[in-house]
């Protein structure tokens, strides 16, 4: 079996199921290990909780503007909301791919994102054979919303956190792990082998095969080790640390 | 004469570093760091040295947290971010770091996932504590108050005498309706305030009366001390005392951590609720002035409320001080206040890390503390002033930004940090106890 199938037959699936575990034992930790607390919370009225809310999850982004702004211009706006989240969730051949596995994602098509600025209208061939024509919401938007300059932008951070992260483990910051230092080359051989395949670059049936191979096995790879890594902040992680946040200072302590 | 020296003499070795328990809340803060840094600029000690951000300091837990909680820990070690400490340098080195962390929650707000650095530093100095690694001082106090040997020992039971003669005022009184939870600090490091705190209450006519013997010496001292055990007996103790004189209310003049300890973590600690309700004083006051039984003559200057962290940020008590200080000042905000106040740098008994402060210890209990001081002890004591000194910067450019001609405060140890850190930085503000300037103001 060449290296394409095995990533789409064996190696994504396997990842997922593993993912799967790993999520489910994560989670489960949190039950095992949870002690009730008894406290008389400070009686405040419902405005000042849902504003309080808010403010749990708005501070932090306030406060890292303000700390340093260069940081969170590239780490949180660049990197998450502009590059990342879009590529990962909503390119069109990402969209196309995962709704062979899971099919109710195909509901994400209307916000589909092209591969090139070219056009608006997608042509979508994916290694499974499907062949979408989509209209999405994005209209003229596309000649910034696309694979392209996504790619550029999401390379760009992560060759800068990556230097980052050397840097920082250089000067003997302990919070820099061994796994910083292998996942963000992981990630961008995931964005790299993506652009590439997706380009048909270079030329050739066999390179497409290859490359399009260590794309999906490069990011069956990550998935696979997402929920034993920092990475599942997205999905448990901060939603729980700010909503724990929020009961601890607004409801319980009233702040 | 009954010994203070500390229950814990000789340090464990290190192999045997009690290690504490895992609940869902630290197995967040152990697994949900990303390492962004974020919750560094908020950190007073992050500008000591890089070293001393919340997210590095807090590391040091992790990796503790990793090697004995995590299969990757144990079986792959520092690889995966996982050691134990080896020696007794190392636990001394750690020592360090649990004390350039003021517990002020600033980091808490900050971090992207509700990660709260402060509680994983105070976990720290827990498993320190038990294996025989703190300053002599907190062993001193934190047992001192356990055991209750405060309220026999000759130099406190004359201080006490003294304070009461001064301040003529219903002792022991079972039904009134507040207790003025009075402490061995409060009499000690603010007795001004204490006692104009007892003139407003006198001047509105509460009904109140003082404890019999000091309510503690900072209560719970064991909780910034790291001695868990210490923790849990002072605050049995002093519930069941209070709850022996029936009052509705207890109030405390102090807003250090004493306040959110007694308001919030008591019932948790006891499991039950507690038979009054806790209050801290400037909360009576606001009370007092909507009630419309405190009236203030206007004081004509400018003043600026600093936010102690444990009354504020963990405390849920912002509004009340500025709702009182609008009344006869003319207040404004400091640029950093409320939730977003600089911590003084002084909290969770750092400001207590100083030779002079041994000293008046000492002093005040007739023995001398400083004979037990390591030599290494004695370069942690330097080392941990000269940090305050420059962690409190922060604070310190705030308070010359808002052109205040007085600081406001309410917390002991705020108070001692800011006069003296103001002093030496040159900034001529003074800092003084929303009770003296209440008191000041009565009409
Ligand atoms: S609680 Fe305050 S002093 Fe401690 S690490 Fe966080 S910001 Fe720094
Ligand atoms: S802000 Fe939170 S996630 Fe970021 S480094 Fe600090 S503790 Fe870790």
């Amino acid at each position: 079996m060449e290296l394409l199938e095995l990533a789409i037959y064996v190696l994504f699936p396997a990842a997922l199921g593993l993912f799967a575990v790993g999520a489910a034992y994560r989670l489960l930790r949190y039950v095992f290990v949870y002690r009730s607390g008894f406290y008389v919370r400070r009686p405040r009225g419902i405005g000042h909780v849902i504003k309080g809310l808010i403010m749990t999850f708005l501070n932090p982004i306030i406060l890292a503007f303000r700390g340093n702004a260069v940081e969170a211009f590239s780490g949180l706006i660049v990197l998450h909301l502009a590059a990342l989240h879009p590529l990962v969730f909503l390119l069109a051949q990402h969209i196309a791919y995962i709704q062979q596995i899971i099919p109710p994602y195909g509901i994400l098509w209307p916000l589909a994102i092209p591969i090139s600025a070219i056009t608006g209208t997608l042509q979508v061939t994916t290694p499974t054979g499907v062949v979408q024509r989509v209209t999405t919401i994005w209209g003229p938007l596309t000649s910034v919303l696309n694979g392209d300059i996504l790619a550029v932008i999401a390379t760009i951070g992560i060759v800068y956190k990556m230097v980052e992260k050397f840097v920082e483990k250089a000067r003997g910051h302990r919070r820099v792990r061994t796994g910083d230092l292998l996942v963000w080359p992981l990630l961008l051989l995931i964005v790299l082998t993506g652009w590439l395949a997706a380009h048909h670059y270079p030329p050739g049936v066999c390179w497409y095969r290859l490359l399009l191979g260590l794309h999906i096995t490069s990011a069956a790879a990550f998935v696979a080790v997402m929920p034993f890594t920092k990475y599942f902040h997205f999905l448990w992680g901060y939603w729980y640390g700010k909503l724990h946040e929020w009961y601890d200072n607004v409801i319980k302590r009233g702040v | 004469m009954t010994t203070i020296y500390p229950r814990v003499p000789t340090v464990l070795p290190p192999a045997h570093l009690p290690v504490v328990r895992l609940n869902s809340v630290t197995l967040h803060y152990m697994e949900s760091c990303v390492g962004c840094g974020n919750c560094a600029p908020w950190c007073p000690y992050y500008y000591v040295d890089e070293e001393f951000a919340p997210v590095e300091k807090a590391e040091l837990v992790r990796q503790i947290l990793r090697r004995r909680y995590t299969a990757a820990g144990i079986l792959a070690g520092r690889v995966v971010g996982a050691r134990m400490p080896r020696t007794e340098e190392e636990l001394w080195e750690l020592l360090r770091s649990a004390y350039r962390c003021a517990d002020c929650g600033f980091c808490y707000i900050a971090c992207m996932y509700g990660i709260d650095s402060g509680a994983m530093m105070m976990a720290l100095r827990q498993m320190l504590y038990e294996a025989g690694v703190a300053p002599t001082i907190m062993k001193v106090l934190a047992r001192f108050e356990r055991d209750g040997l405060y309220k026999g020992h000759p130099a406190v039971k004359s201080a006490w005498e003294a304070f009461l003669k001064e301040a003529e005022a219903p002792v022991g009184r079972r039904g009134a309706r507040v207790l003025l939870a009075v402490t061995l600090m409060d009499i000690t490091l603010t007795r001004d305030a204490v006692l104009n705190t007892i003139k407003v209450l006198k001047r509105v006519g509460e009904d109140f009366t003082l404890p019999e013997v000091p309510f503690g010496v900072r209560p719970p001292f064991g909780a910034i001390a790291g001695d868990v055990k210490a923790q849990r007996d002072t605050i049995k103790d002093l519930v069941a005392y209070a709850e022996s004189l029936s009052p509705r209310l207890a109030v405390f003049i102090d807003g250090g951590y004493v306040y959110p300890q007694f308001r919030f973590e008591a019932t948790n600690i006891l499991r039950r609720p507690l038979g009054f309700q806790v209050l801290h004083v400037i909360e009576l006051f606001a009370e007092y002035v909507r009630e419309g039984r405190l009236r203030l003559k206007p004081l004509g200057i400018r003043v600026a409320w600093h936010d102690p962290c444990h009354l504020a940020r963990r405390g849920g008590v912002i509004e009340e001080p500025r709702e009182v200080l609008r009344k006869f000042t003319d207040y404004r905000d400091l640029p950093g206040h409320g939730e977003r106040s600089w911590c003084c740098s002084g909290g969770a008994g750092i400001i207590f890390l100083s030779e002079e402060f041994y000293r008046r210890v000492s002093q005040l209990l007739g023995t001398d503390i400083t004979a037990g001081v390591s030599p290494r002890e004695s370069a942690f004591l330097r080392e941990t002033e000269e940090a305050l000194r420059r962690a409190m910067l922060k604070k310190v450019k705030d308070v010359r930004k808002s052109g205040v001609q007085m600081l406001v405060t309410a917390c002991p140890a705020c108070i001692e940090t800011l006069r003296a850190g103001l002093k030496f930085h040159k900034v001529d503000v003074g800092v003084e106890h929303i009770s003296n300037l209440v008191a000041k103001a009565l009409e």
